[in-house]
């Protein structure tokens, strides 16, 4: 056996798997996180962390094609699936770890190694063009600096670029920061396909260095309208698995790894009642050094005034409790036509914790607006 | 001052670092298969086959990278870790021995910001810069509190030499005396090698930051180089802080080599158990707090030196 056998078999027991979720396929999601996690694979947290693609749900137009620019940027060899309503994960698994150990032979597509054909306004978002930063954390010690580099995006020598258009990317334009100062503006695409993230939300923000300035948002639907509302036992899975992946993004995998795991028998109908829910959600709410880490990373404009992550982060074990202990639930439904005005202001990286926080109001939401359709 | 080593013994210095590399990730990922719910015993082969997996993988270019700046960040991080190993006593000999071996050690570490920033800056993406961004704040905040930090043990040995550092802890660890600058040296190294709670520029925040475009052997060599740096520090630590080769019974470079493993394998288990420090807290925190107190150690460990001179 040579020596690229050995390499090829090592590698199909080990995988990345990038998920896109289509909306109203949160059991299949979280069968298809289950399936991982017993195969000893992990999600892949970007693109190009990603061997293999898994469509999950039944995309609409909009999300199919997305999903077809989100497969052109993977490194080969890649593989897809599609997960359906009544088919197994573990079966889809098992087929496409016999393909990763049959090697990368027969797969077909563009070659990744050339890059794209820039030419779509899409991959102009995709990367934003060729930016200088600045530096901008709010409340740090180094106040805000905009750098302004005007590169030409060479490197590819002996191409003819037009000076504004590198490579087919028009150049950031500049624009004046909350500082006044003049800082690059990038266009960066949030969504659909990410981790931890809420199903078909898709949100194109403008950035200021990593400050959110503007965003517009988009739902890519998935096709056909079969969307049933929750149960109780779902509601609270939801709410779990949005617990989980704010802890996956603060940096907390063991706690995130037990909000999923409680989310799992939630749905397997272990739990009986909320204690134990109640229990994790009181060790989070205890851990000091999370709340100081979240700290300052709050919302204005929800109905009671501003609300800080960390109390979102222990309200929605709160709010699964009290589903499993079978109280009146509270609804706070969130339409998405307000994620723009929400995360103005914020960083890049608050935009995705709070985006995790809300997950399970704006599914509701989306679930009560098709039941009324 | 003892002579260096010949330069036959950088072959096991280099499989030294490698396999204590190795052991750390194997430990990183036995926790976290644990965390899942999976036998610990699965976790500990995942570097391998994560290895095998990103050998097999295309690497992958953006449009427009600026790869030359790129691939050259991603192939300096193992040999900035190897330098620094080169000036760690190991026995009585290290690979290079230099009277200023700990100013060499600091400059290494300096060099990290740029291989780090650029990581960011060569993808030419968003996330990649923003990371990039985020690491660079991250470093203002934790190199200070570094650099006076590696100012408790030399002015404790009145010498910047590593070797002669190792020796005058005769008997009494400098950690014993200077353990506020023990702990903001263990803090560098984290931020360094950009590990957990020091990594809001690669975080899952910002959707991995500077290794967000990086596939195949290119990214196989950043998360090898990152372990091996936070390695690297480790075994810096050991002339700095731990007594260098000092222990009973097994020969001098054993104990060297447990101090790192045990050192090294230490900051991955506690730093899985905090949040991802964001650079604004993290400043904050390095500036107001851990500054003044690494400069009270200092003054602390230069009143004793004073003293016992």
């Amino acid at each position: 056996m040579g020596l690229i056998d050995v390499l090829t078999r090592a590698a199909g027991s080990r995988a990345h798997v990038l998920v896109a979720e289509v909306p109203g396929a949160f059991r299949e999601r979280v069968a298809l996180e289950r399936a991982l996690d017993r195969m000893g694979w992990c999600m892949a947290e970007s693109v190009a962390d990603a061997d293999v693609l898994a469509v999950v749900g039944e995309p609409g137009e909009a999300f199919a094609a997305v999903v077809e620019h989100v497969w052109a940027q993977m490194s080969e060899p890649r593989f897809r699936f599609h997960l359906r309503a009544g088919t197994e994960a573990e079966v889809l698994l098992g087929e496409t770890r016999e393909q990763l150990r049959r090697g990368a032979r027969g797969t077909t597509g563009p070659d990744v190694r050339r890059g794209f054909t820039p030419s779509a306004e899409a991959m102009a978002q995709e990367h934003g063009g060729d930016g200088g930063h600045g530096d901008h954390d709010g409340g740090g010690g180094d106040g805000g600096h905009g750098d302004h580099h005007g590169h030409d995006g060479s490197g590819d020598g002996g191409h003819d670029h037009s000076a504004m258009m590198p490579d087919g990317i028009p150049l950031a334009e500049g624009a004046e920061d909350r500082d006044g100062l003049e800082m690059d503006e990038l266009h960066l695409p949030l969504g659909p396909v990410l981790a931890h993230w809420p199903a078909g939300v898709l949100l194109q923000v403008t950035l200021h260095g990593d400050v959110v300035v503007d965003a517009a948002v988009e739902q890519l639907a998935a096709s056909g309208t079969g969307l049933r509302p929750d149960d109780a036992i779902v509601r609270a899975a939801r709410l779990l698995d949005a617990a989980g992946s704010v802890l996956a993004l603060a940096g907390l995998p063991a706690e995130s790894a037990r909000a999923r795991r409680l989310r799992d028998r939630c749905l397997d109908g272990e739990l009986d009642g909320g204690r134990e829910v109640a229990g994790l959600g009181d060790r989070v709410g205890r851990r000091r050094v999370l709340r100081w880490v979240l700290g300052g990373l709050a919302v204005e404009g929800s109905h009671s005034g501003s609300e800080q992550l960390h109390d979102r982060l222990t309200g929605l074990f709160e709010r699964a409790r009290a589903e499993l202990d079978g109280e009146a639930p509270q609804h706070v439904t969130q339409g998405a036509q307000a994620l723009p005005t929400l995360v103005r202001g914020m960083e890049l990286a608050a935009v995705r914790l709070w985006l995790a926080a809300l997950m399970p109001d704006l599914a509701e939401h989306e679930l009560s607006e098709a039941a009324d359709g | 001052m003892a002579d260096s080593l010949s330069l036959v013994y950088a072959v096991p210095v280099m499989v030294g670092l490698a396999a204590v590399s190795l052991s750390v990730a194997g430990v990183s990922a036995a926790l976290e298969a644990r965390d899942r719910g999976r036998p610990v015993r699965s976790g500990l082969t995942i570097p391998l086959r994560e290895m095998a997996r990103l050998l097999r993988q295309r690497p992958r270019r953006t449009v427009s990278a600026d790869r030359l700046l790129w691939r050259s960040a991603s192939s300096a991080v193992i040999p900035l870790a190897v330098l620094i190993v080169a000036f760690v006593p190991v026995g009585t000999h290290a690979l290079v021995d230099h009277p200023l071996g700990v100013v060499w050690v600091n400059a290494l570490d300096v060099v990290a910001w740029a291989v780090m920033w650029l990581l960011g800056w060569g993808a030419n993406s968003v996330t990649g810069l923003v990371g990039g961004y985020r690491f660079l704040a991250l470093a203002l905040g934790y190199e200070l509190p570094l650099m006076f930090a590696l100012t408790a043990p030399a002015i404790a040995a009145g010498s910047l030499d590593l070797a002669e550092i190792s020796a005058a802890q005769d008997g009494l660890w400098f950690v014993v005396w200077a353990p506020v600058a023990f702990a903001a040296y263990c803090w560098g190294v984290l931020g360094f090698s950009v590990r957990p709670p020091m990594d809001p520029g690669a975080g899952t925040d910002v959707n991995g930051g500077i290794l967000a475009e990086l596939a195949g052997v290119d990214r196989l060599l950043v998360l090898a180089g990152r372990y091996a740096l936070l390695v690297a520090g480790s075994a810096a630590a050991v002339p700095l802080f731990l007594g260098g080769s000092d222990g009973p019974l097994l020969p001098g470079w054993t104990w060297v080599l447990v101090k790192t493993i045990v050192l090294s394998g230490g900051l991955v288990v506690v730093g899985r158990r905090l949040p991802t420090l964001r650079p604004d807290k993290l400043l904050e925190l390095g500036w107001v707090v851990v500054l003044p107190l690494v400069v009270a150690q200092d003054l602390v460990v230069s009143v004793i030196a004073v003293a016992i001179n």
